[in-house]
């Protein structure tokens, strides 16, 4: 892909000698032929000599074919595609600016995830200090596709609601700052190779001298193979009486890793040093020193393999490879030897060995001071432990980005070309996300008998954007397995709700429409009946469309949505982003249908969203490795529902959850904060959701088994609770939706729906599109009967209406 | 998307007649929307420029070297975020009208998808993000941002009459004279 060019003269070269040597095998063939029908006649001897001649000068034309063909290889390999770079995937940039709501407490764990070391004065970049009120960054700086964000130093000050000023060193103050995007994963190739490739000065010189030093003493003066370093490597070994170390050079390391990783063969060993030589006899000392560099191999994540130092860095340290110190720089050189032999994880004593002889050697040629050999050798390993680690750390969320991405790009693209790809992932908000879920889940098993393999998955998103911060797809959630956010399609039960009173809204419903709540079965084609019943298997006789949704009663939406009719609900719910096939079946009145999650939180986005339909996107952008952009996916959105009927809907699912099925809530949320939601229990208790917003934050939240058995609690039982738990860490915004220009707010009696007055008992406000305020007038005079003047206009105004 | 452009504008046809019937809208019980009238006007000089807008921040840093520290400052109520446009999304959108000015589209709509994530309910974000899809002849897509912004601007009616008259010059644009003719009669209004 690089180098096209070079790709096809390699493959002319190649058929050409195998030609050449095709050609050699036909001409020996005949001789072979000759030299049979002359063997009785002639004397043995004569004939040895001219055969031996023979095969000799063909071992020696094969033996030059063979060079010439190694030396191509080398050269198109080392020159060409060296490497397939794994595309990179970035969460969202922290934006840093004043009246940000963000806590210290969050800049800590955004700062911790990108591997910047706490300390008392932040001076050199990747270093943070922070006091009571106030936070000192020494940023990295990072070259973003619209515009380059400088490394500098960056005061915060912090108040109760977050960032209350940002300046710079200097003292003047900032508008805004990115800090750079965490790493959040990559997309592999086939062999799982993962590297992060770094030029030679990006490596600190104590890197280099200490590989130079354990590894290749020699490496700046040999021709590829060292014969003092395979005598010194003897003397050792036998000093020691046993093998404790090797006597090949890094560029016969290089070659071996490079061009001979499958077989293990006495022929690889035998190639090995030839190829060594070929290869200095092509490249300078510090092109092959990079390669190195990049290609050695340092240890498994999984199935993923960590290569180059660029990746090790990240990998063991959680930084740059440009800020380690001497003490890291000198394991991971000494790592080298044997990664999993010497891994700092799971051997520490073994590493911290390693470490300090290599440290030694430094010493010994004087290449350190003593004083820096005292400090390293003492020093702890630094590595950070593995579960700490934002690379992999959001396996479902990086499934959703790479299904977004497979439709634009080709898999060998994404795990070979370098590409940037920039997510939407708060890891802020995906870190409170789990908290809540993982929390609540176990908090669940320990309170119910019998439940122990509760699962659960959750998707966040920011509902005047659509893009999605945060997924949950296991309650192990760095388990890379099945992702339910996705792939678990669970009836929704209620959830369904909110569409069903959409439609009947969009019909010329109103929210006091009274709804039959009475015992209702339903004759189906197949001859069976549908007999819905409320959760308390209590019916009402009649209640209004608001409370019917309000306590979530199923008997009173099976009327409605029968009234409505199916094929109208089902427009409604396809208004709403479901793109999934719906079946006219009454059933779908009380969520029969199964969704994941993400699709209902695509569905709750536009109600949310005043009736925008918007896309669930994940990522922002993606550029080539050298930043240029190639795709953008820009906000889009459509207006498929009226905001009117949509603000009604709205004004509904606030009152669910103050008052309704879900004003638990409230127990935890503070009053003045509005959000708006639906429980959702599917059949027998099998599924529990909740989706609900605020103004800036859409969670939906799915709990069950995944053998479906029943639980023993329901949406709010189960799933709200995880909702609120995290809804209450975040910084939220009230969901004020205002009041479209042709919606007024009426007075109406609470359970009758009829046109009522502020006074009067009972009485409520509710919004109406114009037109459709309520005919009939509650008789609350009847209960207020004073002379009170207003109280008697009310009353002339009922007998005007009647 | 899912609906035909023609049933769109259909129902964009329909919402306009709709709204051009009612009358003066009802005051809500509601808790008061955010109203930002105080934004409607002109907006202030872009923060970009630290000399412009505010003084440097209050507490000075040392000279010495920075410190973690904070300078003993006074406990001071937070500045009600939401009462003014913040200063992070005034530099955005004078970076994406500049960015516009030179042509740079892609540029502006960067800018202005990083401001309408800091704040979602400023409309003047999505004025401007309309502005730059119809420079790009993305009416569609104008169209439906416009609406949007006119769906956080209630309330806002300097801001609502802006939109109003970028919708029918939009409308316009995309060969749409009598729905413009109803935006601009939406305009008239404020």
């Amino acid at each position: 892909m690089f180098r096209p060019f070079h790709q096809n003269s390699t493959q002319t070269t190649l058929y050409m000698a195998r030609k050449k040597t095709s050609k050699t095998t036909k001409k020996a063939t005949p001789a072979k032929r000759r030299q049979r029908r002359n063997s009785p006649k002639n004397h043995r001897g004569f004939i040895s000599k001219a055969t031996l001649f023979k095969i000799l000068f063909t071992a020696l034309v094969l033996l030059g074919l063979l060079l010439l063909f190694l030396d191509v290889q080398i050269r198109h390999q080392f020159e060409g595609k060296r490497w397939a770079v794994p595309a990179k995937v970035y969460a969202r940039p922290l934006e840093l600016y004043a009246g940000s709501p963000l806590s210290m407490q969050d800049l800590k764990v955004e700062l911790r995830g990108l591997g910047y070391q706490f300390v008392s004065r932040a001076s050199k970049p990747g270093q943070a200090a922070f006091s009571a009120s106030r936070a000192i960054i020494a940023s990295r700086g990072f070259e973003f596709t619209d515009g380059s964000e400088p490394a500098r130093r960056l005061v915060l000050d912090f108040n109760r609601e977050g960032i209350s000023g940002i300046s710079d060193y200097q003292g003047n103050e900032l508008a805004l700052v990115r800090l750079e995007p965490v790493l959040i994963g990559g997309i592999y190739p086939l062999n799982n190779e993962d590297r992060d490739l770094i030029q030679l000065e990006d490596a600190p010189d104590s890197l280099v001298a200490a590989l130079i030093a354990i590894e290749d003493r020699d490496f700046y003066d040999h021709l590829g193979i060292s014969p003092k370093g395979i005598a010194r490597a003897m003397v050792a070994n036998i000093k020691a009486g046993g093998f404790v170390q090797g006597g090949s050079t890094l560029t016969q390391q290089l070659i071996k890793n490079f061009y001979l990783t499958s077989d293990r063969t006495l022929i690889r060993k035998l190639l090995e040093m030839p190829m060594a030589m070929l290869l200095e006899l092509h490249y300078s000392k510090d092109e092959i020193l990079e390669a190195y560099l990049n290609e050695v191999y340092l240890g498994q994540d999984g199935s993923r393999a960590i290569h180059g130092f660029g990746l090790g860095a990240h990998y063991f340290f959680a930084q740059p490879i440009q800020e380690l110190k001497l003490h890291q720089v000198a394991l991971m050189a000494g790592m080298v030897k044997g990664p999993s032999y010497y891994d700092p994880r799971r051997h520490p004593e073994r590493a911290t060995r390693r470490r300090n002889l290599v440290l030694r050697v430094l010493l010994d040629q004087g290449q350190i001071s003593q004083q820096q050999y005292q400090q390293a050798s003492t020093a702890p390993l630094d590595v950070v432990k593995k579960g700490t680690l934002l690379k992999e750390a959001y396996p479902a969320y990086l499934d959703l980005v790479k299904r977004q991405l497979r439709r634009h790009y080709r898999d060998e693209d994404l795990s070979s070309e370098g590409l940037r790809v920039f997510t939407s992932l708060d890891p802020i908000v995906q870190n409170q996300a789990e908290q809540a879920l993982t929390q609540t889940i176990d908090s669940l098993e320990q309170g119910y008998q019998g439940v122990d393999k509760l699962q659960g998955s959750m998707v966040v998103t920011d509902p005047q954007t659509g893009e999605v911060m945060a997924v949950i797809g296991d309650r192990n959630t760095r388990y890379k397995g099945f992702n339910r956010a996705l792939d678990a399609l669970r009836p929704i039960g209620s959830l369904v709700k909110p569409a069903v009173y959409l439609a009947a809204l969009e019909q010329g419903y109103t929210l006091s429409s009274p709804l039959d709540d009475s015992p209702y079965s339903l004759s189906l084609p197949n001859g069976q009946t549908w007999q819905p019943q409320n959760f308390d298997k209590q019916s009402h006789d009649e209640v209004t469309l608001i409370e019917g949704l309000t306590h979530s009663y199923n008997i009173s939406t099976a009327r409605l949505g029968m009234d409505v009719g199916l094929d109208n609900v089902i427009d409604t719910l396809v208004r709403l982003g479901v793109r999934r096939k719906l079946d006219p079946y009454p059933s779908l009145l009380l969520g029969a249908q199964g969704l994941s999650p993400l699709e209902v939180a695509t569905m709750y986005q536009t109600i949310a969203a005043n009736g925008f339909q918007m896309p669930a996107r994940a990522i922002r952008t993606v550029t080539d490795s050298a930043g240029e952009a190639l795709s953008s996916y820009p906000f889009q959105l459509k207006q498929t529902v009226n905001a009117d009927d949509v603000f009604l809907l709205q004004t509904a699912m606030q009152e669910v959850t103050r008052r309704g099925t879900a004003a638990s809530i409230y127990r935890s949320l503070p009053a003045h904060i509005n959000v708006a939601g639906k429980t959702g229990t599917s059949d027998d208790q099998r599924d529990s959701w909740f989706a609900g917003f605020s103004h800036n934050r859409l969670a939906v939240v799915w709990m069950g088994q995944d053998d479906n058995s029943p639980l023993p609690f329901t949406g709010s039982g189960g799933a709200l609770r995880a909702w609120t738990r995290f809804m209450d860490n975040q910084p939220l915004q009230s969901f004020d939706a205002p009041t479209p220009e042709d919606v007024e707010w009426l007075w109406v009696n609470r359970d009758n729906g009829k046109l009522s007055a502020a006074q009067c008992d009972n009485a409520r406000q509710l919004p109406f599109v114009e037109g459709t305020a309520p005919q009939q007038t509650a008789d609350c005079y009847q209960a207020d009967e004073g002379d009170d003047p207003v109280t008697r206009s009310i009353d002339w105004i009922k007998d005007w209406f009647q | 998307m899912l609906l035909s452009s023609t049933r769109f504008l259909l129902m964009a046809a329909l919402m306009a007649v709709m709204a051009g019937c009612s009358i003066a809208p009802t005051q809500a019980p509601q808790p008061p929307v955010d109203d930002r009238g105080a934004s409607a006007e002109p907006a202030p000089p872009p923060a970009a420029d630290p000399e412009s807008s505010e003084p440097a921040v209050a507490t000075p840093l040392p000279d010495s070297g920075p410190s973690a520290e904070p300078a003993p400052s006074s406990p001071q109520p937070a500045p009600r975020a939401e009462s003014r446009q913040k200063p992070a999304v005034l530099a955005l959108l004078s970076n994406a009208e500049q960015s516009r000015a030179q042509g740079d589209y892609r540029g502006a709509q960067g800018s202005l998808q990083r401001a309408q994530r800091i704040d979602p309910r400023d409309a003047e974000v999505y004025y401007s993000l309309a502005l730059t899809h119809m420079e790009l002849e993305d009416y569609e897509l104008a169209e439906q941002v416009a609406l949007k912004g006119v769906s956080v601007a209630q309330g806002n009616n300097t801001e609502l009459k802006r939109l109003w008259n970028l919708l029918a010059k939009i409308r316009l644009r995309a060969g749409d004279p009598a729905g413009s003719q109803a935006a601009n009669d939406k305009a008239a209004r404020y």
